[in-house]
């Protein structure tokens, strides 16, 4: 066997146009100003990759190289070379392999990403101690302090809201800490869970909703968050996911990640809207046992919704849309939201199927 | 080489050598596919080896002068690195998330070490580098490493970026001043002004592209359609910021690498790179990133054909003594996306 090559001899930049040939025991390189002479056995020849060159190479700085991969691979098997390289390049060129390795990976992604990365983290979370939950929510308060006020509700008022509500709360956890907050108008009548211990209220809200029933099944919906650990799973999922993308891209960099991680972000949003149903049903179950009508709920998200609109109206006069671009408004702004669109929120708390 | 033929050597007739990329879209796909399966597989451990194969395809397949790059990193070294430096990231994600305090600490900490990491990564890459048998080399100093690495980023955040295109310029100094094929040390003749170049492009652009996206949004009324182009208009937006900041700043770098006499050229423009990367990105996201191999292929393509050498000689060049290197700082570096690369 005969082909044609270049030699480099590992010291200086100027190759030298070569020529291999071998028999059953030997292997000779030789070029204009020598030649190398080799056991069979002595030589490494490279697995494919592409079509990249590939170096036959004897343990020593100079190699040949060569572009002839039909007589490179004739010598790699007359060699008998196996290896994890040799192997890997032969699923490589393999079309059933390569199509099964799609098959592969795309389900495994999907599959882990519906179900894996969900039940991880939810048990993580539960098993974080609570000491772990309070520090967190410490911190994010304290990063929320340009936004969040101290309260001017009166002291007498904060303390008999929270004496209500904890009178309702089940006593088979923690009570969670109540805070109320002046906010930034933009945060408008809100409630938000920072962490599995700690609920904070805005004035706004308290000032709202008037009916302290309504209040109080804000509450309940909160602390249905805090009780499932929906933010601690959150903070979770991102990590989970982060450690997940560096090991699968490894160096995609630049636009390719960001292209990589939006459907992830979208998706991360689809878990959100689950935990707010699974809030939503926390809140109703609990109305229920205290035998206090959901009904207080929806109409408290009803006021919150009204609150809301008040605001979108003032921006922009248009509120008529015709049904059917008002459906494929709905659906794409509840592919895009964190919380389900109210309306269907509300239906769900009446038990009512929504359109 | 003595000081007479150097002078020698430069004032012979400069010819014009090009870089060509012989990668293909469909071949490296298979490569990365199969590289993905098998990480997967192996729960990551694979992922060294993958980035080996990863790495000597695009050398590979680059060509100057008749000869291709290549890689020569053994995957065994990288594993190490990329062990510790998953370990290192998970406990930051964790304690950044959980224990605010702590991650200050663990973050001066990590800026503290991360000269000497970024230091390693340049030398571990420059060395696992060779072109015709000869290995590229780095030998910039500790010392400068903490002045580039910390110093210059930290005047540039001082200055509220107004600093940021002279440390740009600071890092592209130790960079390519201390840049070697074999025993060659590269120079660089870049200004800052080349780097403020790059602030000014990012800037306009960032600047008119806002204007006319607003302008735009303004003349559609509030509906599905409207949300749609916006959204698009504001994909858009990112990737011609991105291709601004590349295009220039890779200018800005190869148009002023010269070594032995040999000098490096480009003319990538913006809109040529733009031109490539949004239907990139537009593709990669439609697939759910399965366009991601061709996307590389078409990068790495546009940048090379857009780059050669005003060569006077490419046969002259003669091999370093090497002692062993291990990829830890490579790999941490990798992890932390230090950005800061050839």
């Amino acid at each position: 066997m005969q082909f044609q090559g270049t030699y480099f001899d590992g010291i200086t930049s100027a190759g030298q146009t070569a020529q291999l040939t071998a028999d059953a025991r030997s292997v000779c390189v030789s070029w204009s100003g020598g030649e190398q002479v080799m056991g069979t056995e002595d030589i490494r020849v490279e697995a494919a990759l592409g079509s990249v060159p590939r170096r036959v190479s004897w343990g020593a700085d100079d190699y040949f190289i060569s572009e002839d991969h039909a007589a490179l691979d004739a010598l790699a098997q007359f060699r008998g070379d196996r290896g994890l390289s040799f192997w890997v390049s032969r699923l490589e060129a393999n079309f059933s392999g390569v199509a099964v390795a799609v098959m592969f990976t795309l389900a495994t992604l999907v599959l882990f990403g519906l179900y894996g990365i969900p039940r991880i983290t939810a048990s993580i979370a539960h098993q974080l101690p609570l000491t772990v939950s309070a520090q967190m929510a410490q911190s994010t308060m304290t990063n929320l302090t340009p936004l969040l006020q101290e309260s001017e509700l009166t002291e007498s008022r904060q303390q008999q809201l929270r004496s209500y509500f904890s009178e309702h709360e089940r006593t088979d956890a923690p009570a969670v800490d109540v805070h109320f907050r002046r906010a930034r108008s933009f945060v408008g009548p809100n409630a938000l869970t920072l962490s599995g211990t700690t609920v904070v209220f805005t004035d706004a809200i308290v000032e709202l909703l008037q009916n302290d029933q309504q209040l109080l099944a804000v509450f309940l919906h909160e602390l249905g968050h805090a009780r499932m650990r929906h933010v601690e799973q959150t903070l979770l999922q991102s990590a989970g996911w982060a450690v997940l993308l560096t090991f699968i891209t490894g160096d995609i960099g630049g636009v390719g990640e960001l292209a990589l991680t939006l459907p992830f972000a979208i998706g991360q949003s689809a878990y959100t809207r689950e935990f707010e149903r699974q809030a939503d049903a926390f809140a109703v179950a609990e109305l229920q046992r205290l035998g206090i009508d959901p009904e207080v709920f929806a109409q408290a998200l009803e006021e919150l919704e009204r609150s809301h609109e008040g605001e979108f109206d003032a921006e922009s006069g248009d509120t008529e849309h015709s049904d059917a671009s008002e459906t494929v408004h709905r659906k794409l702004l509840e592919y895009l939201a964190s919380h389900p669109i109210t309306a269907d929120r509300i239906a769900a708390i009446r038990g009512v199927p929504s359109s | 080489m003595s000081e007479i033929s150097e002078l020698a050597t430069e004032a012979a007739e400069a010819q014009t050598v090009r870089f060509h990329f012989h990668g293909q879209g469909s071949e490296f796909f298979r490569i990365w596919i199969v590289n993905l399966v098998l990480t997967i597989l192996t729960l990551g451990i694979y992922s060294a080896w993958a980035k080996v194969r990863t790495k000597r395809y695009f050398y590979g397949n680059t060509e100057l002068a008749g000869d291709r790059f290549d890689y020569l990193a053994s995957p065994i070294a990288i594993l190490k690195g990329r062990i510790i430096a998953v370990v290192f990231l998970v406990i930051y994600t964790l304690v950044s998330y959980f224990a605010a305090t702590w991650s200050f600490i663990l973050f001066i900490v990590l800026m503290l070490v991360m000269p000497y990491v970024v230091m390693r990564a340049i030398r571990f890459n420059a060395i696992m580098s060779s072109w015709r048998g000869v290995r590229f080399g780095f030998n910039g100093e500790l010392f400068d490493a903490y002045k580039t690495v910390l110093l210059w980023p930290l005047f540039g955040l001082v200055t509220l970026g107004l600093g940021m295109p002279y440390a740009w310029h600071k890092q592209n100094h130790y960079l390519y001043n201390h840049y070697a094929y074999g025993q060659t040390t590269a120079t660089t003749s870049a200004a800052a002004k080349d780097f403020y170049r790059v602030l000014f492009a990012v800037f306009g652009v960032s600047v008119g592209g806002g204007l006319l996206l607003s302008g735009i949004a303004l003349m559609l009324s509030e509906s599905v359609v409207a949300l749609i182009i916006a959204g698009a208009g504001y994909l858009a937006l990112y990737v011609l910021i991105y291709a601004a900041f590349q295009s220039t700043y890779f200018a800005a770098v190869f148009n002023n690498v010269h070594i032995k006499g040999n000098r490096l050229q480009t003319d990538v423009t913006i809109t040529g790179l733009f031109a490539i990367v949004l239907p990139n990105t537009i593709f990669t996201i439609m697939t759910l990133g399965l366009y991601y191999p061709w996307a590389a292929v078409r990068v790495a393509r546009y940048m090379q054909e857009h780059l050669w050498v005003e060569a006077v000689d490419l046969d002259g060049f003669v091999a370093a003594q090497r002692d062993q290197e291990n990829a830890l700082g490579d790999e941490i570096g990798e992890a932390f996306d230090l950005g800061i690369g050839i």
